[in-house]
């Protein structure tokens, strides 16, 4: 039961920050530079609550091994690094997977426009859906 | 026999979940006692979320110089998510940017005792002058 | 000794000051705990930056680290009433059993303590050994040893599937045995020292308030019997009373407590209900207001929550039983010796970190 860190699989990771909006103590951060979209994680911030696993769509975020007493506590670790790309919607930048950036993107945002926007714009759209009552539930 | 390591907790202002978990471990590591009332301790632990007013309060009067100091959990080490709203860690002084952290919300006692013990070996004084 | 002005100051298990004003020969003749040492504003921090109510929980959780159990589900039952809807059986069951084992938990780390200051200290090991006891069985039905994260709005996180279900009946049962040999302990070992000390009477006085220590001096107040939540309408719920108001009396009650609350977990586990332990779909946001109090390890813990249209919470006010103790701490400690004041003060079961919470 000892604290353990957290790591997320690039293969799966689409970059939707959702582990990062749900963090309760902004432990997982985002951060763009450049052509680089990175997810971070700082151990001293980390309530070791395990929501950003619970949350992620693509079980992309699991536990590592037990947090070391050497473990930096206020350094933060990046945990992935993915190609950014510009939202078509407010024109910022932010972390696309495969799933957004590639081939297969084109063929998904033909069915779901949403796909291609950044996290925020995103979510405004899911927002505005419910309020519309369209009654697109939000996960916890 | 090895000398009793006495531990002395300074408590900014926790919910009590690292006291739980602190006097775990010193059950667990029978070397390990809490400090008495005008003992000098070996180490001093440091729970509750890490402000400048409070580690100004704590520091005139409960904190004592060149003490080894470990920073128990996430409220001590980066004010947890009791966090200030616009995000920024008050600049707490350089002591405790280097003491030891053990890391968690609580962390769980055994990794408290290792840190201890630790930080005891190593003999450094974390408080500056 | 002559008549002086002390301050003395606490961090473990909990920091507070206590202020007294003794007489000639040591005895207090007025004392006031200052505990506020602990103040981080949760209400406010939530209405503010935790506007979410799922991301509040964390924060909730977070006001007391030996009763967040009680504080995660007032909260989400508050939420569940505005959104109007049932958390199912199966989830219930599981906040049941969390709950009083956190009762048991709890009780166990103020028994501790005050063993520890009565000076028993070979009873204080054994309180402790019960105590990682508890803890186990914790980590087997929540995965966490403390802060669970079992409650989220609309029921529990994560199932019992029945290999954690064995493992929790087992550390139970391990449990319930050392239970079994802490009959009476206090009278034995103590009783000489905590009978007739810091006495406090609540029985005929309409204080507010409920908790152990109401029910060690003749009231017998509890929530989950004045207004029953979760499955306590169904359970045969037994609230030991004490009329002395002592420190054998609030001791007393807390041990059969143990008992009691035991019992409850050993036969919801026998038989938890089948079905889902979420809702799956809570439906829209909804604007609205609810109330919701609970029996914490020491008391009523009240929450208010105000949700806006989007969903969001607009307002949180916590009411901590700690209120109640503080007053009954005032008085139980005149008369008594500045020696044996912290014994007294523990005896009470403060939680401060609650208070400072709010």
């Amino acid at each position: 039961m000892s604290a353990e860190t957290v790591t997320i699989d690039k293969t799966r990771c689409d970059g939707c920050w959702a582990c990062v909006r749900s963090c309760p103590s902004e432990a997982l951060q985002s951060r763009i530079q450049g052509a680089v979209a990175e997810i971070a994680w700082t151990a001293g911030r980390c309530l070791f609550c395990r929501r950003c696993e619970a949350v992620c769509p693509r079980g992309a975020v699991q536990p590592g091994e037990p947090v070391r007493l050497e473990h930096i506590a206020l350094e933060p670790e990046v945990l992935v690094r993915l190609p950014s790309c510009a939202c078509p919607r407010c024109g910022r930048r932010f972390g696309a997977g495969p799933q957004r950036s590639g081939p297969e993107a084109v063929g998904k945002a033909r069915e779901d426009g949403r796909l291609l926007l950044c996290p925020l714009c995103r979510q405004r759209e899911a927002f505005q859906g419910e309020l519309a009552g369209r009654g697109e539930g939000s996960r916890c | 026999m090895a000398d009793r390591v006495k531990v002395k907790v300074v408590n900014l202002g926790s919910c009590n979940g690292c006291e739980l978990e602190i006097l775990d471990a010193l059950h667990l590591d029978p070397d390990l006692l809490l400090c008495r009332e005008g003992d000098r301790p070996d180490v001093v632990l440091l729970t509750g979320v890490l402000t400048m007013t409070n580690l100004a309060r704590a520091e005139r009067e409960r904190i004592p110089g060149d003490v080894p100091l470990v920073r128990v959990g996430s409220c001590a080490i980066s004010q947890g998510l009791f966090l200030p709203p616009d995000g920024a860690l008050d600049r707490v002084p350089s002591l405790c940017g280097k003491a030891p952290a053990v890391c968690g919300c609580p962390p769980v006692s055994n990794a408290i005792a290792e840190a201890v013990n630790v930080a005891v070996d190593k003999e450094r004084p974390c408080v500056s002058a | 000794m002559s008549p002086r002005e002390v301050t003395l100051q606490f961090e473990v298990p909990e920091v507070y000051r206590l202020h007294l004003r003794t007489g000639m020969d040591g005895t207090i003749r007025e004392a006031r705990v200052e505990g506020e040492l602990a103040s981080r504003e949760v209400g406010r921090l939530v209405a503010s930056r935790y506007r979410d109510p799922h991301k509040a929980l964390y924060v909730v959780e977070r006001v007391c680290g030996a009763c967040s159990q009680a504080h995660t589900l007032a909260f989400s039952c508050a939420v569940e009433r505005v959104l109007g809807v049932s958390v199912p059986m199966r989830a219930q069951a599981i906040r049941t059993v969390t709950a009083e084992l956190e009762r048991i938990q709890s009780h166990l780390l103020t028994l501790s303590e005050t063993a520890a200051l009565a000076g028993a200290r070979g009873l204080e090991q054994e309180l402790w050994r019960t105590w990682q006891k508890v803890t186990a069985v914790l980590a087997a039905v929540t995965g966490s040893r403390v802060h669970y994260g079992i409650n989220c709005i609309g029921g529990v996180v994560h199932d019992l599937p029945p290999e954690a279900l064995r493992a929790a009946s087992g550390a139970l049962a391990d449990l319930g045995r050392s239970l079994g040999d802490l009959d009476g302990v206090f009278e034995r070992e103590a009783g000489s020292r905590l009978r007739g000390l810091g006495v406090w009477k609540a029985a005929g006085r309409d204080l507010p308030g409920t908790g152990p220590n109401q029910r060690a001096s003749g009231s017998p107040r509890d929530v989950r019997a004045e207004r029953p939540y979760l499955l306590y309408a169904d359970l045969p719920l037994m609230i030991p009373i004490r009329t002395e108001g002592d420190v054998l009396a609030r001791t007393s009650v807390r041990l059969e407590e143990l008992h009691i609350s035991h019992r409850m977990v050993k036969d919801l586990l026998s038989a938890l209900p089948e079905g889902e332990v979420r809702i799956a779909d809570l439906g829209g946001p909804r604007p609205g207001s609810a109330s919701m109090s609970v029996e914490a390890p020491r008391g009523e813990d009240r929450h208010d929550v105000v949700l806006s249209a989007d969903g969001e919470v607009d307002a949180l006010a916590i009411r901590v039983p700690t209120e109640d103790s503080l007053l009954g701490v005032s008085e139980a400690l005149i008369g008594v010796h500045e020696e044996d004041a912290r014994l007294v003060v523990a005896s009470f079961d403060l939680c401060l970190s609650c208070f400072g919470g709010t």
